[in-house]
């Protein structure tokens, strides 16, 4: 397991660091398993100009199941994104495939806030943020449509 | 016993012995035994060399960013990076996966084959109705939960329809069905004869290519497939084919094997496998896995697919998960086929008779090893004479409030003007209802004014006010008091029979003792105390049930039914007066007398054999012939006859069911 997961994120992060797709930049990748990825936010949206940090971290059965995707504080307002740094995105859990790459995910989670016309908070974000323990895996998503 | 409830043992009915044909031990290394692990070492120094000064400076850089920010919010703090090894970020994959080992070794192949030989046929001769492959008939198969009557209608019917409704490419059929091989392990010749181009290539097949052009080609399928891949891709043959999983080249050892021709992604066979191993001991499905591609639907799992992917079965453990979670998905989805419910039994029951049992609905089965269940509840134990929705409806009424209820029923009174549920927990006898106002006596229920200063004593409980209140309230009451009747009576007979294995211990006792005392009597004339306890077992369970339906059994709506009604609930009592009295019999009985009640006591079992035996004929052919009606006070979803039996669904463990979804909040 450990070969394969390995020897893929070493292709993903020179792919990375040869082409690295715009508004994405990894600060740091010392441990193999845990990138910090900056995210500059698309022009022409609501959160252009901003800033954000998110932490990605490999499971030990990467690429079979998707890494761990979340925002280091303080996360952007958005309806599907938690306070506590938590992002409600079906690729991250469902959708996920082996076939998809980190970059893949990234731009999704930037398409996603993209789309967004109005920052808010999701609904019940200040329970679920004091609930919910450092992994977003132990929490069971729903997704519903992604216009809200 | 009467015929119209079905028993095994039946022809399915294979007991898992010791897995003895599964010689996997020591193999655990396989699993991803790509034999480039040096590689990877250098590649890890490669990249060090490469990036580390880069690295350096974006740490600085960052540090500086964030000392900036200083003033505002901090946006993380330096030591983030320090603790990194500390930092304690939850395990995955640690709990509560299934080892494959431990799969492997609690599946009972033996009677898999029985059940792939009656999937392969029935294929078999659908492929041949129908002109398509056996690969795309599987696939139907499983998307209409292998009823084949209803696919044959539908396929009739509308046959793009059946293609659209299971996801797989629309094919013309033509020709005969190709590979007349219905084995899974189909052989390397086979695979090449698939390819060729007579014959109509299964749109959802899985197609080898060769890496690279000047590759020799080791084995003929490889022959088969280069031909095809030069005149079809050659303008990739310069680069060679990168797998989207690994995102390696693909080698001749581990070719690239592409999904469909519709969808073209492409992954080595190692991938492939990782993949589905996977899938199959995380989800336990073989039919609901779509190519890996991002929101590709494609179906994969075919045997013809699967002897590619494992290399003409040569990756034995793939096969053999595959081979297990077809069967599983045979015998989930067939409900007169089913696991034996109790724990650690391997066997599997098929009741074949569940169609004609289906008029009547308590199809009972018993396994190899004497295991009894309900296949259509699959729950343990029988709960004859009651329907399968009564029994139902009543578990889910015990475990959802009978504590509740019981706590109610001791310690709360109803208002006599709203019925609303009041508990008094101190003060005078002076209630007041919080709801309505209505003033009330706890004591009498009459209303309060008649009281006047007797707070604390009343004497007016025969009074006619009181009286009606009283009346009024206890409607409802009643109905609590119905419910904890019935359930006190099978709570006692469950709490009997769980006491059944101690009083097998203290009976073997007893007769050692007997034996002790007495040279001239022998363990086979004891016997009769072992029978007693077991027909004393049945007799319980007879009766719990059957106060079960009572309970549900509406008297006041038919009038005709109240002869046998009448008739069930004198079987009932006669029943329970005499099987009380043989364990009192045999529980209270010196040993040393025991031996001389021996005609009595074999007399009582005869009795309260036939008196159990009445009591289900006759209460069996009532419910055939719809005589009783039951009361809907707990919602329970049922009309008469046939429909009711399809309200209650056989319990659905599948894995997860899939949602399309997009992205979005919880």
């Amino acid at each position: 397991m450990d070969v394969i997961r390995n020897r893929r994120l070493l292709k993903e992060l020179k792919a990375f660091k040869k082409n690295p797709p715009s508004n994405f930049k990894i600060l740091h990748a010392n441990n193999i398993h845990r990138w910090i990825v900056e995210m500059t936010c698309a022009n022409n949206t609501i959160y252009q100009g901003e800033k954000y940090k998110l932490e990605v971290r490999f499971s030990e059965s990467y690429p079979t199941e998707a890494p761990e995707v979340v925002f280091i504080k303080p996360a952007p307002i958005n309806p599907h994104i938690y306070s506590n740094g938590h992002i409600c995105i079906s690729i991250l859990s469902i959708e996920w495939t082996p076939a998809l790459t980190t970059e893949a995910l990234l731009v999704s989670i930037l398409s996603m806030m993209s789309d967004c016309k109005k920052k808010k908070r999701p609904q019940g974000d200040e329970d679920y943020s004091r609930r919910a323990g450092p992994s977003p895996r132990g929490t069971k998503w729903d997704f519903h449509d992604g216009n809200v | 016993m009467p015929s119209n409830y079905a028993t095994g043992p039946n022809e399915a009915e294979i007991t898992h012995n010791d897995g003895s044909d599964i010689d996997m031990e020591g193999d655990d290394s396989f699993l991803y035994s790509s034999g480039n692990e040096g590689c990877e070492e250098d590649d890890y120094l490669d990249y060090d060399e490469e990036d580390d000064a880069q690295y350096s400076n974006t740490r600085h850089s960052i540090t500086a960013a964030s000392s900036q920010t200083a003033g505002g919010t901090q946006l993380y703090s330096e030591d983030y990076y320090e603790e990194d090894d500390e930092y304690d970020y939850p395990v995955l994959n640690e709990v509560g996966k299934p080892k494959l080992q431990e799969i492997l070794d609690s599946t009972s192949f033996s009677f898999t084959e029985l059940v792939t030989k009656r999937q392969d046929s029935k294929i078999q001769e659908i492929s041949t109705l129908f002109s398509l492959p056996i690969d795309i008939i599987e696939i139907f198969l499983r998307k209409y939960k292998w009823k084949h009557e209803k696919l044959i209608e539908d396929y009739m019917d509308n046959p793009e329809g059946t293609f659209k409704k299971t996801g797989v490419p629309y094919l013309n059929p033509t020709g005969p069905p190709p590979s007349s091989s219905s084995s899974i392990t189909t052989t390397t010749t086979t695979i090449s004869g698939e390819f060729d181009p007579h014959l109509p290539t299964p749109s959802i097949s899985l197609k080898v290519l060769a890496p690279s052009s000047n590759s020799s080609s080791s084995s003929s399928t490889s022959v088969a497939l280069n031909t095809r891949r030069k005149s079809k891709q050659a303008a990739n043959s310069d680069e060679g084919l990168v797998c989207q999983i690994c995102m390696d080249e693909c080698t001749d050892e581990n070719p690239a094997i592409v999904s469909s021709q519709s969808c073209s992604h492409l992954f080595c066979r190692d991938c492939w496998t990782g993949y589905l191993m996977n899938k199959f001991i995380e989800e336990n499905e073989s039919w609901n896995i779509s190519c890996p591609g991002f929101r590709c639907d494609i179906p994969i799992c075919t045997p013809y697919n699967m002897s590619l992917i494992s290399n003409g079965g040569k990756n034995t453990d793939l096969d053999k998960l595959y081979l297990r979670a077809r069967v599983w998905n045979y015998i989930k989805q067939n409900k007169h086929i089913a696991f034996c419910v109790h724990e650690g039994c391997g066997c599997v029951v098929e009741c074949n008779d569940y169609n004609s049992t289906l008029q009547f609905p308590i199809p009972i089965v018993t396994c190899r090893e004497n295991h009894v269940f309900c296949i259509r509840c699959e729950v343990a134990n029988t709960h004859l004479p009651c329907p399968c929705y009564l029994a139902q409806a009543w578990r889910d009424k015990c475990t959802n409030d009978s504590e509740t209820v019981n706590y109610i029923a001791a310690n709360t009174k109803e208002c006599p003007s709203c019925k609303e549920t009041i508990e008094k927990n101190g003060g005078c006898n002076h209630m007041t209802c919080r709801k309505c106002k209505h003033e009330w006596c706890w004591i009498c229920k009459g209303p309060w004014s008649e009281h006047g200063q007797n707070y604390y004593n009343c004497t007016r409980f025969n009074e006619s006010e009181s009286q009606a209140a009283r009346d009024a309230t206890s409607e409802s009451r009643r109905e609590l008091e119905r419910y904890l009747h019935y359930n006190n009576h099978f709570v006692n007979h469950e709490l009997s029979i769980k006491k059944t294995a101690k009083l097998h211990i203290t009976i073997k006792h007893q007769i050692q003792e007997m034996q002790r005392a007495d040279d001239s009597v022998s363990f086979h004339d004891c016997q009769f105390l072992t029978e007693a306890v077991d027909v004393l077992r049945d007799c319980r369970e007879t009766l719990m049930w059957s106060f079960v339906l009572a309970y549900y059994m509406d008297r006041s709506v038919t009038g005709k039914s109240d002869n046998q009604a009448e008739i069930f609930e004198q079987n009932q009592v006669n029943l329970n007066f005499h099987v009380e009295e043989l364990a009192n019999m045999i529980e209270n009985t010196k040993p040393q007398k025991i031996h001389s009640l021996k005609m009595e006591i074999m007399t009582k079992i005869g009795y309260v054999r036939t008196r159990r035996e009445t009591l289900l004929k006759d209460t069996l052919e009532s419910l055939q012939k719809d005589v009783w009606s039951f009361r809907n006070s707990d919602n329970i979803q049922f009309g008469d006859g046939k429909n009711t039996l399809q309200n209650i669904q056989k319990p659905d463990t599948s894995a997860v069911a899939r949602k399309s979804m997009a992205n979005a909040s919880p």
